[in-house]
């Protein structure tokens, strides 16, 4: 594998990468930590993929088992999420003027219900169609189109809440629609 | 379909209309063109995913996070051999097979191939370039020709009378083939004076003195002047070779 080749994917993708790994972490420090190790596994293993117009897809799915291995480790050693140690910081008084601020869109997906949040991250990258997004995930076109359509109607809800909020000037926390189960990936 | 289902496909169509050529959204885009609802409703949620993939993609990634790739990359090098694995196995393969055709082509384009390669051409010869007897006008046509010519033939062999001379072609390089009559002592025999340039053959050849091969049908007198290889072919046998020297 040539270094430039490394460049251009990185160039190419390491913000895309980080946006999806930011919808299944939650957390900065953790989303870039999967985006470097994704590029980390293809420096060192890239060069199996013979067809290398599946890169977009490798790194993906890179991103997303390392994710999912992660989890499964953390499960034996669980630690606090952001949200439930959320109170405790000042809340922040939204000043946005406009209807949709990329802090905010950020912010809302977050929110989203896990099983809907990552295939809409995915469909809003708009890297992948939503066949692409269905063999990423492991799961039925169908399953992707029906939470496609769910994810979408939350986050629309969320924003309306967070735009009627910034029109009100209102302080808002951070997570309003802060869901109260934990469900599995996928 | 109708308006609910084509509005649930509709779903999954990206802003960008990156999918537009995808048949699974063909019947549910043609919908629009019928129902003026449905098209703005599909007008104004794409506008809106538009507005919401526009503000995602412009959140941007931690500063440093690209430099920090990049310089992780330094470390993550894999060992040039893993890297282009798949090309240095092929140029392994590529030299086993250079090595397997250098010793098939030493074995097929060296001294025992072409020994037995004239053999067969002197059981088959079935026709002459030049049918002449006197020996003198067989060294003319072959100096006219590419073949080896100006070669000294044993005392013996030149005291026999010619019948003619033929060039064969053999792997891509000349011999000269020269046909002899033996009528001394009533034999009416013939026998074959190849030659071939040394150069024309790879590996050992045979030295100076005549060594004797024989089969079942032909024997053969071998040596060479370094300059030439020569093979004297005839079907009396090694002992009735052996005379002309």
């Amino acid at each position: 594998m040539d270094d430039p080749e490394f460049e251009e994917l990185v160039e190419r993708f390491y913000q895309p990468l980080y946006r999806f790994a930011l919808s299944l972490t939650k957390r900065e420090h953790e989303a870039c930590d999967l985006t470097q190790h994704t590029f980390y596994m293809w420096a060192t293993k890239g060069h199996q993929l013979r067809d290398r117009s599946k890169a977009k897809t490798w790194l993906f799915t890179t991103l997303l088992r390392a994710f999912l291995g992660s989890r499964r480790r953390e499960t034996r050693f669980p630690h606090h999420e952001f949200d439930q140690v959320s109170h405790e910081l000042p809340s922040q008084k939204a000043t946005v003027v406009n209807d949709l601020d990329g802090g905010i869109v950020v912010e809302a997906m977050l929110s989203v219900d896990e099983l809907y949040r990552s295939p809409l991250t995915l469909f809003y990258l708009e890297e992948h169609s939503y066949k692409e997004i269905a063999e990423l995930l492991d799961l039925p076109i169908g399953t992707v189109m029906s939470r496609l359509s769910r994810g979408k109607q939350q986050l629309r809800d969320l924003l309306r809440v967070r735009r009627d909020a910034v029109r009100g000037d209102k302080i808002v926390p951070l997570n309003p629609h802060r869901e109260t189960s934990h469900r599995q990936h996928g | 379909m109708d308006n609910e289902q084509a509005k649930f496909i509709l779903g999954a169509f990206r802003p960008g209309g990156q999918d537009a050529d995808d048949p699974q959204f063909r019947e549910a885009l043609e919908m629009l063109n019928h129902d003026p609802k449905l098209a703005g409703w599909f007008e104004a949620q794409r506008a809106e995913d538009a507005d919401i993939a526009a503000q995602l993609r412009s959140a941007p990634a931690p500063p440093d996070l690209k430099r920090t790739i990049l310089a992780a990359k330094a470390v993550a090098r894999t060992p040039i051999w893993r890297r282009h694995f798949t090309a240095l196995a092929w140029a392994a393969c590529l030299a086993v097979l250079l090595c397997l055709g250098g010793i098939w082509r030493h074995a097929n384009s060296g001294y025992a191939a072409y020994h037995k390669d004239m053999v067969q051409a002197v059981i088959d010869l079935d026709s002459l370039d030049l049918r002449e007897k006197d020996l003198t006008r067989i060294d003319e046509w072959l100096d006219q020709s590419p073949a080896p010519s100006g070669f000294e033939m044993p005392d013996k062999l030149r005291d026999l009378a010619g019948l003619g001379c033929r060039v064969l072609d053999w792997k891509g390089r000349k011999v000269t083939l020269i046909c002899l009559k033996d009528d001394s002592k009533g034999l009416h025999d013939k026998v074959h004076l190849l030659v071939i340039n040394a150069n024309d053959l790879p590996g050992s050849l045979p030295g100076p003195t005549p060594e004797f091969k024989e089969n079942s049908s032909i024997a053969t007198a071998n040596w060479s002047d370094g300059k030439y290889a020569y093979i004297l072919a005839g079907h009396r046998g090694s002992r009735h070779l052996a005379g002309y020297f």
